[in-house]
């Protein structure tokens, strides 16, 4: 699937909306494609675990993209896809079950939009402050994975964590870290 | 400033992983650190991340059968159903013949058929080496030098207790043969593969330090046994071809595009040479083209790391200097630790660099006190 790479590879997602939106040019599905086919392929095969049912929703997904993006307004497209895929799966995975409940694809979480927020210049000594103030092991764990830059495995070896307990560590440790942040007015808007 | 580097680590945007990177994290291969930040700033890479790590297929494996309706719902404007089927078929069919016909019709022209890759990987090689070559040394007060190495690595050894230092002494009694062994029977070296590298599974956080060899009196690992697959470099002035390729009368069309392998502990000598003799660029471009061949080479991520660091490149310096030791080959690790703190200094990142120079006195080894010492100026 390399074929519209050459032509659109520098084009931001948003470019890449606004020129399917003028031109209809099914090469930019195509490298929307390239850019996140994978990303929704692993999404669909964790949450079916069967690959036929996962293909089935990523042409599903792409062959429809071309009208949604047409009648929908995207901000952050890559967010906005997670979601549908989500979505298709969920929707998939309960027609499974006979249930009739309908999920809207328009749910659009913000998660990943607000790390996009323009981020405040602090003194390094607030951020230290911040992360000492941390409950353990969230506090040692978003130490050794960001300033240490271990890898999970290593992380979970030195804290004697199982690597699930390691990940939520540092989601959640990220989490509070921002909670503390912003209580010191330390992020601002975009 | 210098903190934003951190905060945009951990709340930046993360960006989508590839199919490279994922098929890197299942092969355990790759910066695994780099592979799971992204995933833990962005649910869509860490649930792909999950989902392909539940197969056993490769992503490409996995991705083919999309790939293909993909191909054809852009280019024929159809996908899916019984008349695909018979489509892909066909294509299948008129892929497998043309294959077939290339196969057999350019079977002798080697020149048409490698060509383009050649092309290809020269141009990423030739602006790497623009590049090089446009970066400019530090003060050379500041830089690392071969010397110093060579001189810690002797303190070092004298410097241990007793019993320790007559096991150093022995190894460098050791190493002094080896080392004209080296030379000497370069080309009867037992190179061999069982694909498996002892010490290489991370089961402790024990670093275990691996057998050296000395090039240039600079210490390495000694990889010989390992290291089966040669180093490919373009047929440029700095690089002779090896006398086992001389005879060979072959017509080159393109002279200039024509490929040398050179066994790795051949190249490695050469580097180490260069590295020795202050030559931080052409070194650094050897460094560099190892690591195109073996990405987690001890050696070339340790000394390539020093080169950047002294051609001001501090960035690329710590990336590489922590690549240069890993659980199994330990062997770097102190100083890499202290030469990436150096490197973290010198681009002002304090707070990285404090933490890093605390946890090298906490360890209480040969560059303690001058960690100790850094720290201080930094908290001044």
């Amino acid at each position: 699937m390399n074929i519209t790479r050459k032509k659109f590879e520098h084009y931001s997602d948003a470019e890449l909306l606004t020129g399917y939106r003028a031109n209809r040019d099914k090469k930019i599905i195509g490298e929307l494609y390239n850019r996140y086919g994978h990303l929704v392929m692993g999404t669909c095969l964790n949450y079916m675990k069967n690959k036929n049912d996962a293909e089935d929703i990523v042409m599903e997904i792409f062959m429809t993209l071309g009208e949604k993006i047409v009648k929908h307004d995207i901000n952050y497209f890559k967010s906005w896809l997670f979601i549908l895929t989500k979505n298709s799966c969920l929707m998939v995975l309960r027609k499974k079950k006979h249930t009739d409940i309908q999920l809207n694809e328009e749910i659009v979480a913000q998660e990943d939009e607000i790390e996009e927020k323009v981020i405040k210049e602090i003194k390094l000594t607030e951020l230290e402050a911040a992360i000492e103030e941390l409950d353990p092991p969230q506090d040692e764990a978003i130490k050794l994975f960001y300033i240490q830059q271990l890898s999970y495995k290593e992380v979970s070896e030195k804290l004697n964590l199982t690597l699930n307990k390691v990940k939520s560590a540092i989601q959640n440790g990220k989490r509070n870290l921002k909670i503390k942040l912003k209580e010191h007015d330390l992020f601002k808007s975009a | 400033m210098i903190f934003l580097n951190l905060l945009n680590r951990i709340f930046g945007p993360k960006k989508a992983l590839s199919r490279q990177e994922i098929e890197d994290y299942k092969a355990g291969t790759g910066n695994t650190h780099d592979i799971e930040s992204k995933a833990a700033g962005s649910d869509f890479n860490d649930q792909a991340l999950e989902g392909w790590k539940s197969t056993s297929s490769s992503v490409n494996d996995g991705m083919w059968a999309t790939d293909n309706k993909m191909n054809q719902f852009v280019n024929n404007g159809s996908a899916g159903g019984a008349s695909t089927k018979g489509m892909t078929l066909s294509f299948v069919l008129f892929t497998l013949t043309m294959l077939t016909l290339i196969i057999f019709t350019y079977q002798g022209n080697s020149a048409v058929d490698k060509n383009p890759q050649i092309v290809e990987k020269i141009k990423d090689e030739s602006s790497r080496s623009e590049e090089i070559d446009f970066y400019t040394a530090i003060s050379p007060e500041k830089q690392i030098t071969s010397n110093e190495l060579i001189k810690n690595q002797e303190t070092k050894s004298t410097e241990s207790q007793l019993p320790k230092a007559a096991v150093n002494k022995k190894l460098k009694a050791e190493t002094t043969p080896q080392k004209t062994e080296v030379e000497k029977e370069e080309i009867q070296l037992p190179i061999q593969s069982s694909g498996k590298i002892p010490n290489s599974s991370k089961s402790n956080l024990v670093y275990k330090d691996a057998q050296e060899v000395f090039l240039s009196d600079l210490k390495n690992v000694d990889y010989r046994a390992y290291r089966n697959r040669p180093i490919k470099v373009r047929n440029t002035l700095d690089v002779g071809i090896p006398a086992s390729q001389s005879s060979k009368e072959e017509k080159q069309e393109f002279p200039s595009l024509q490929m040398v392998e050179i066994t790795y502990i051949d190249y490695l000598t050469t580097s180490s040479e260069f590295f020795s003799q202050g030559q931080y660029k052409t070194a650094l471009k050897h460094y560099l083209t190892i690591l195109d061949t073996y990405p987690d080479d001890v050696n070339a991520n340790f000394y390539g790391g020093l080169c950047y660091f002294n051609l001001g490149q501090f960035d690329q310096a710590t990336e590489l200097l922590r690549k240069s030791y890993t659980l199994g080959y330990g062997n770097f690790r102190e100083e890499a630790r202290w030469f990436t703190a150096k490197a973290l200094v010198e681009q002002n990142h304090t707070i990285k660099a404090r933490y890093l120079l605390g946890e090298i006195v906490k360890e209480g080894g040969f560059y303690s006190d001058n960690a100790e010492e850094l720290l201080n100026e930094i908290k001044r």
